[in-house]
Formats: structure tokens, C-alpha cells, sequence
């Protein structure tokens, strides 16, 4: 449960207004009355009459205070899908009906107008609101307008606002089966076997026993063949058995090395694009089903991550949106945690900025860069780190553009992005930078497609070993 | 020359009427949601749980049957039927607004000018008008997609039934107090001095004078 959102207090006095359709028939129905009586007519005072009785009645048993109201989300981090949240409703006396004007971003208001009793019973439980979306990050979602009526709806407060509820939504994870590993693994234990001689599990080779070596390691079977083979054989005429003399010389099995990997994920947070391209570049609000690149770019470097931290190996995270210090590379459900709390709250700050320092990423580690590719900066940076030696894979989170608004003018700039783009990639390619590009649709619906699904590209790429 | 001058002329004065109502054409068009992209189309609505509800454009339909059935009771002359069906019109696009006092006095009036005190336009009148009101202060400011619990219609048709049972007892001790032919002077005389006492305390109340 979140902290509400907004707690308007209870506050003393009168705060109910007769509403404006009583307001009104008060003195039309006392105008009838006085008018049956000067004409001596009962049929047209039973006409005023009840609208005189009805509006004092609302009036004379009006609440005397205001109540509260209180908007919180039932989850605070939710993933992208329905986004409950919950509206709590502390009735004022003598309040019959609570109306609710619940709004949401890229959704059209609902109004409702709830029975104020319910919410006096014992266990009364908040009325959920829900909203759907498939966005992430940290956002406002929620707000309501309420006001509180008396008697049959005679008397109504003014109208307030509670919220907007802030709410982190986290990005969701997309099933990746195999990962590509970086050039170099490092450490001295992981879930990867290294070139390297050490304690793993493959066979290395079988050598004569050294100083230094454990006893365990000895293959007694390997000594026992090579000792009968020079002494001609066990239990033969001429063999001695296994003397002494016969084992002088031990045999040891050695091992390949495990190691981990250490991956970076890098994001380009310095700027968010929905897929309308007329909207690029303006305030336009995107849609709530369709993802902008950054969210295209939180569920792609989460899915990685999640598999490499599977896999036992450890993840850290550079924002390229932000001079601040990157998450460490570490292993773990705690550190996935981390890594999904600081994609969600990566967030474009202003215009995009210059980086003209390359960020400096531990050694040996394999880069996945999640961006747009819409400028040269990234692709100078990612070729820089390719240099130094860390297999980069660049991850292409542009959204599928719809164009079909765009005017001539619009279609032309946008052509040449996109040709820009495209050379852009050819640099990343001839660089010896790989390529992924990551498409939110559902598998079943890019069949027939020519671009392959991130899970297969990666998958291909894990089944070339690379190395440098 | 002069020829392509006029038509030039023509065609920008043409292209200048044309042009607001190509702009109309293109909102209604966008209005019907004909020919959008994707990136246009109706945005979904909020979901809110809620118990048995009943949408608000039913209620103002129920208003506009209990006010045309009263009406069809009733049946008042020519110009006033025109006066209570724009009220009721107006009632219907806005249900919390002003047309509700018009379609009451509309209705009182047609109740004076009928013969017979007698006649069950006047108790058909009476709770009618009643009951607009009643779901007038329900509906509120509320759409016409709002929507309603169930229960909270039980309080407010409870009170009409109340103040219907004693307001109809009323009026038909009344009529059969009328059918005595008894003369009260006083009467007049009490509703005048009722009347300026009312309108005293209502234009303290509206001028924020008087006590909440």
C-alpha cells in the first residue's frame, strides 16, 4: 500500500449549498402555494407543497462538517497492465451520496456517484478504480474530483481534487532464452567454464602431478593405465603388480576454470519518443497503449539483465541520461530488484544533452546499449567502447513509426532520419558492433515479418562464440 | 489577363467560404472517428468498481417519461404544453439546471387554469413534479454516463413516498374542505404575510447575510 495521495481534512462549519435545481423550485413551489391559497385551489398547493417539504427536509437535516476522502495505489509498483488504486470515502452525518469524477492520463473520466452508507458499516472497504496501461516509469496517474450531497442530493459541497497519485510502474520482463556472453569472463567461480585451467567441471587435460597440485586430483585410473603400460600389464607373467616402483609417477586431471560475466546495461534516457512521429518533438501526450522508446528500452534491458542475473552472473547499469555514478555490476535477486526500481525511474531530464566524455565501464564487460540511435552520439560512444575492447551489443528501442498523419514536409524530414539512422547502423555494423532491435509486438503478430524476434537474435548470437 | 484575374478573385473568395466549412467537415469527420489512424482512436474509460449501478442517461430518460406522462395527464393548453416541453427538453440536456423551476410553474399553471379541483391531473401533477425534482437533485451536475448505485436510489424514492402520502392526504382534505363552501378571509391574508416572510429570509439567505 502506498502513502494517500491526498487527505483533504475534515473541517468544521457548514460547508453544503443548496443545489441549484432546489435553489430554484424553492420559491417557484412557495410562489404555487401562496398562489392555490389566494385563488382557493388545494390541487395547486399539492403541486408546491411537496417541493416545499422536500427542499426544507434536504435542508434542515444537512450535514454539519465535510468528510474525507483519501486516493492511494493499491500497489505502489505495479507492472504495466491494470493499475489499481483505491478510493477511501469518510462520509460526513446525514451525507447520502458521494460523487466521483475518476481521471486518469490517456483515459476518459468516470463518474460515479456512490451510496455514502456503505462506507459507514463496519469493514467498509475502498472503492478500486483501475486503469490500464502498457507505459512504465514513475508517474501520476490517478486523480478524482468528489463532493459530498445531503438528503436526496438537496445540499452538495463544492467540488475538491484529491491526487494525483504518484505510482512507479516497473517495466515487465520478456522471456529470453540464451544470452551472448562478453569477450572476456572474469573471477574465479561462476556459472561459465573459462579457457583457463582451474576447479570446474570440464576435462582440461590429464598431466604428470606437480608441486602445488591437490591430492584429489590425481586420477588414479590414468596413473594405474600408465603405470601398467610400462610395466607390461597387471597379473601377466612378467609384471611385478603395482609396487612401490610402479607408481612413481601420479597423474592429474585438470579442470577448465569457471568464471562469471560481467554486463553493463547502458540507457539512453536522454529522450522519449512515441511511435506517432508527428508528435516528436512536441508536448503531444502519447497514448497508454502505446509504448514510448523508453519504455521499449526498460522491458529490453530488464529481460537481459534478468537472464544474465539467472544465469548467476552480474549486471550493473550506466544511465547515459545522467551524470551520475552507475550501478555496480552485482549479482542476485536484490540486485534485479535495484536494476528494475532505476529503470523505471530513468527519465529524460530537459533537452538531450552532449556526452562528450565516453563513461568508463569495468573492464572486460559486455555492453548493451538500449537506445533510439536518432543522433551521433551514442553510436560514437558505443563504437569508443567497442575499441576498448568490450563487446558492445546496441539494442534498437525506436518504436514501429506511424506516419500515416504526417504531412508531405513531415514524411520527407522523417524519411531522412530514418536514412540517417540507417547509415548510422552500418557504421555500428562495420565497427563489429552487433544489433538487436527489439519490437514490443507479440510474437504471433511479426510472423511473416522479415526482422527477427529479440529472443532469436540474442539466441544467435549466444550460439557464436565471439572472442577478440 | 483580366479574365484570369477574376478567376483568381473567384476562386480565394471560393477558398474563403470554403474554408470554415471544410474545418467543420474535418471535426465532424474526426467527431465520427471515420478514417483516424490508430493513434486517434476513442480513448478507453476508467473502470471503477461499483455495487448494481444504473447509468445516468436512464435516469434522465425515467425523467423524461415521468415528465411527458405528466404532461399527457395534464394536458394544458397549446402555448404552455410548448413552454413544459422545452423545459422538459432543457431538463433532459440538463437535469441540475434551471428547467426543472420552469417545467414546475409551467405545470402549477396548467393545474390552476383546469375547471375541476377534482380532476386526478392535479394528484398526477403533484407527485410528478415531485418526483422530477427528487432525481434533479440526484442527477446533479452528473453526465449522462455516470453511473448510479443502486441503493442510492432507495433513500430518495423513500422520501417521495412519504412526503407523497402526506401531501396527496392533504390535498384531498382540502378539496373536500373546499366542497363545504366555507369562506376564511384570514386565509389570504396569512398566505401574504407568509409569503413577504419567506421572501425575507430567502433574500437574507442569498445575500449571505442571514445565518448559514
Amino acid at each position: 500500500m502506498s502513502r494517500p495521495a491526498a487527505t483533504p481534512p475534515p473541517s468544521g462549519g457548514t460547508a453544503l449549498r443548496l443545489c441549484l435545481a432546489a435553489g430554484l423550485s424553492l420559491p417557484v413551489g412557495v410562489g404555487l402555494i401562496m398562489l392555490g391559497l389566494l385563488a382557493g385551489r388545494p390541487d395547486v398547493i399539492t403541486v408546491g407543497l411537496p417541493v416545499l417539504l422536500f427542499v426544507l427536509w434536504g435542508w434542515l437535516v444537512r450535514p454539519r462538517r465535510r468528510g474525507g476522502f483519501t486516493l492511494r495505489g493499491k500497489d505502489q509498483q505495479p507492472r504495466p497492465g491494470v493499475i489499481p488504486a483505491l478510493l477511501g470515502v469518510e462520509p460526513a452525518d446525514a451525507v447520502d451520496l458521494v460523487q466521483v469524477r475518476v481521471n486518469a492520463p490517456g483515459h476518459r473520466s468516470r463518474e460515479a456517484v456512490l451510496d455514502a452508507r456503505r462506507f459507514r458499516a463496519d469493514g467498509a472497504e475502498p472503492v478500486e478504480a483501475a486503469m490500464e496501461t502498457v507505459r512504465t516509469g514513475r508517474r501520476d496517474l490517478f486523480w478524482v474530483e468528489w463532493l459530498e450531497a445531503g438528503t436526496a442530493g438537496v445540499t452538495r459541497t463544492e467540488p475538491e481534487t484529491a491526487g494525483p497519485v504518484p505510482i512507479t510502474v516497473l517495466p515487465g520482463l520478456q522471456r529470453i532464452s540464451l544470452v551472448p556472453l562478453p569477450f572476456r569472463l572474469q573471477g574465479l567461480t561462476g556459472p561459465h567454464s573459462w579457457r583457463r585451467a582451474g576447479d570446474g567441471g570440464d576435462l582440461h587435460d590429464v598431466r604428470m602431478f606437480a608441486p602445488g597440485d591437490r591430492l584429489r586430483r590425481i586420477d588414479w585410473r590414468v596413473t594405474a593405465r600408465r603405470a601398467a603400460d610400462r610395466t607390461g600389464g597387471f597379473g601377466g607373467p612378467g609384471s611385478s603388480g603395482l609396487g612401490s616402483s610402479g607408481l612413481a609417477e601420479l597423474y592429474v586431471r585438470r579442470t577448465y576454470a569457471t568464471a562469471d560475466a560481467c554486463v553493463m546495461l547502458v540507457l539512453d534516457s536522454r529522450d522519449e519518443i512515441g511511435p506517432v512521429v508527428s508528435s516528436w518533438g512536441d508536448a503531444t501526450e502519447v497514448r497508454e497503449d502505446q509504448a514510448t522508446s523508453l519504455d521499449i528500452a526498460r522491458v529490453a534491458a530488464l529481460s537481459i539483465a534478468d537472464r544474465f542475473l539467472a544465469n548467476g552472473d552480474r549486471v550493473g547499469l550506466e544511465d547515459l541520461g545522467r551524470m551520475q555514478r552507475p550501478v555496480r555490476p552485482a549479482g542476485g535477486q536484490q540486485q534485479a530488484r535495484r536494476l528494475a526500481l532505476h529503470l523505471a525511474l530513468a527519465a529524460p531530464l530537459g533537452e538531450p544533452g552532449r556526452r562528450e566524455r565516453v563513461p568508463r565501464l569495468p573492464s572486460g564487460s559486455m555492453i548493451v546499449l538500449c537506445s533510439t540511435f536518432l543522433d551521433d552520439d551514442v553510436a560514437r560512444i558505443a563504437i569508443d567502447w567497442h575499441r576498448a575492447g568490450h563487446r558492445v551489443i546496441a539494442v534498437d528501442v525506436l518504436p514501429r513509426p506511424v506516419t500515416r498523419d504526417l504531412n508531405p514536409r513531415g514524411r520527407t524530414a522523417f524519411r531522412m532520419i530514418m536514412l540517417e539512422r540507417t547509415l548510422r547502423f552500418r557504421g555500428l555494423a562495420r565497427a563489429g558492433i552487433e544489433l538487436v532491435r527489439w519490437d514490443p509486438r507479440p510474437v504471433s503478430e511479426s510472423i511473416g515479418t522479415t526482422e527477427v524476434a529479440p529472443d532469436a537474435a540474442l539466441a544467435a548470437m549466444a550460439r557464436v562464440r565471439r572472442r577478440r | 489577363m483580366s479574365d484570369l484575374g477574376l478567376g483568381t478573385r473567384l476562386a480565394r473568395t471560393a477558398r474563403g467560404r470554403l474554408a470554415p466549412w471544410r474545418e467543420r467537415v474535418v471535426r465532424l469527420l474526426w467527431a465520427l472517428r471515420i478514417t483516424q489512424p490508430e493513434s486517434q482512436r476513442p480513448l478507453p474509460r476508467v473502470r471503477i468498481a461499483l455495487r448494481r449501478a444504473v447509468p445516468g442517461w436512464a435516469l434522465r430518460l425515467a425523467g423524461l417519461a415521468v415528465g411527458a406522462g405528466c404532461l399527457a395527464v395534464v394536458a394544458p393548453s397549446l402555448p404552455l404544453l410548448v413552454l413544459a416541453c422545452v423545459a422538459l427538453l432543457f431538463w433532459l440536456i440538463r437535469p441540475g439546471g434551471v428547467a426543472v423551476a420552469g417545467y414546475l410553474l409551467v405545470v402549477g399553471l396548467a393545474v390552476l387554469v383546469q375547471p375541476d379541483p377534482f380532476a386526478p391531473a392535479g394528484f398526477v401533477a403533484a407527485a410528478a413534479t415531485h418526483l422530477l425534482l427528487a432525481l434533479s437533485c440526484l442527477l446533479g451536475p452528473a453526465g449522462w454516463s455516470a453511473r448510479f448505485e443502486l441503493s442510492t436510489l432507495g433513500p430518495v424514492l423513500l422520501r417521495w413516498l412519504v412526503l407523497q402520502a402526506v401531501v396527496q392526504t392533504l390535498g384531498l382534505a382540502g378539496r373536500w374542505i373546499g366542497t363545504l363552501g366555507l369562506a376564511l378571509p384570514v386565509l389570504p391574508l396569512l398566505a401574504g404575510a407568509a409569503l413577504v416572510g419567506f421572501a425575507v429570509w430567502i433574500f437574507r439567505r442569498l445575500s449571505g447575510q442571514g445565518p448559514d
